[in-house]
């Protein structure tokens, strides 16, 4: 069962994964040095910050076992 | 806004892909069920996995572009003469070379060492830097009288394609006789006694053109 707290965790990462899609979406379209250089440090750590959060939650999810009946 | 290539379009579909289902789970707040979870999963890992890994290959790419370069105004005027075809700089030459191409400002200026290209990215963080600190409010004109290399242009560069060791390339005179100091920098192929500067507007090509 996941708790509150690993539920706000998961919204928490999907905000970041946002911000740093939207700078992936900005470089792409605007290939000019501000947007790729900030979508290739700040979106790659917000990025990975996001996988990671998700990451714990899922692991946390299954270490807590099936929910009981 | 220039055609995407294919691996940008790859990148956004994923990225907009996985803005998509973020917002819908942001917005909705659903309860966290399995076929959630699998969402989410694509989401925040599959999808912008993709977007990143396809996205950085597209970043990296488009860093050598001329376009890329001549995006800061600075170099605007060194990008319109590569792009003149009426042009016989260095430069213009070597870019209506297909092996440059559009890609002709890396292919002069990139490190070939080891590490060349780390140490090349490093210096065109340095060169965006210096626009965004000293040169984004100065006029064209202006700026194309202190802008210059840091160190002289390494004749190595020219000599990834020229390697000195061709016959017909050594049948010329001018070769032949300065062969040992252009090995070892001590000539630059590019100055005004050889093959000209590379951009007719160089400090230094100016200042020899007054003399």
């Amino acid at each position: 069962m996941i708790s509150q707290r690993q539920i706000v965790a998961l919204r928490l990462a999907a905000a970041l994964a946002l911000i740093a899609l939207g700078l992936m979406v900005w470089s792409l379209l605007q290939p000019r040095p501000i947007p790729v250089i900030v979508a290739m440090s700040v979106g790659q750590l917000l990025g990975t910050l996001s996988f990671g959060t998700f990451l714990y939650v899922l692991v946390a999810d299954l270490r807590s076992g099936p929910p009981k009946t | 806004m220039s055609r995407l290539s294919s691996l940008a379009q790859i990148s956004l579909v994923c990225a907009l892909g996985a803005m998509a289902i973020l917002i819908v789970f942001l917005a909705l707040r659903p309860r966290i069920t399995h076929a959630v979870k699998v969402w989410l999963l694509l989401s925040l890992g599959v999808l912008p996995i993709g977007a990143a890994a396809t996205g950085n290959i597209e970043g990296y790419e488009t860093t050598k572009k001329r376009a890329f370069c001549g995006s800061c105004h600075v170099m605007g005027r060194h990008q319109a003469d590569a792009e003149d075809p009426k042009s016989d700089s260095l430069a213009a030459r070597h870019a209506r070379n297909k092996m440059f191409g559009e890609d002709n400002c890396y292919m002069c200026h990139a490190d070939y060492g080891m590490y060349g290209t780390v140490l090349t990215k490093l210096g065109g963080l340095r060169h965006v830097w210096l626009y965004y600190t000293q040169y984004r409010d100065v006029p064209l004109d202006r700026a194309l009288e202190t802008i210059r290399l840091r160190s002289p242009y390494p004749n190595a560069n020219c000599m990834q394609c020229h390697s000195t060791d061709d016959m017909l390339w050594l049948r010329i005179p001018d070769h032949a006789s300065s062969l040992q100091d252009v090995r070892a920098g001590r000539i630059s192929c590019a100055s005004a006694g050889c093959h000209g500067y590379a951009h007719p507007f160089d400090p230094q090509s100016k200042l020899e053109g007054t003399r």
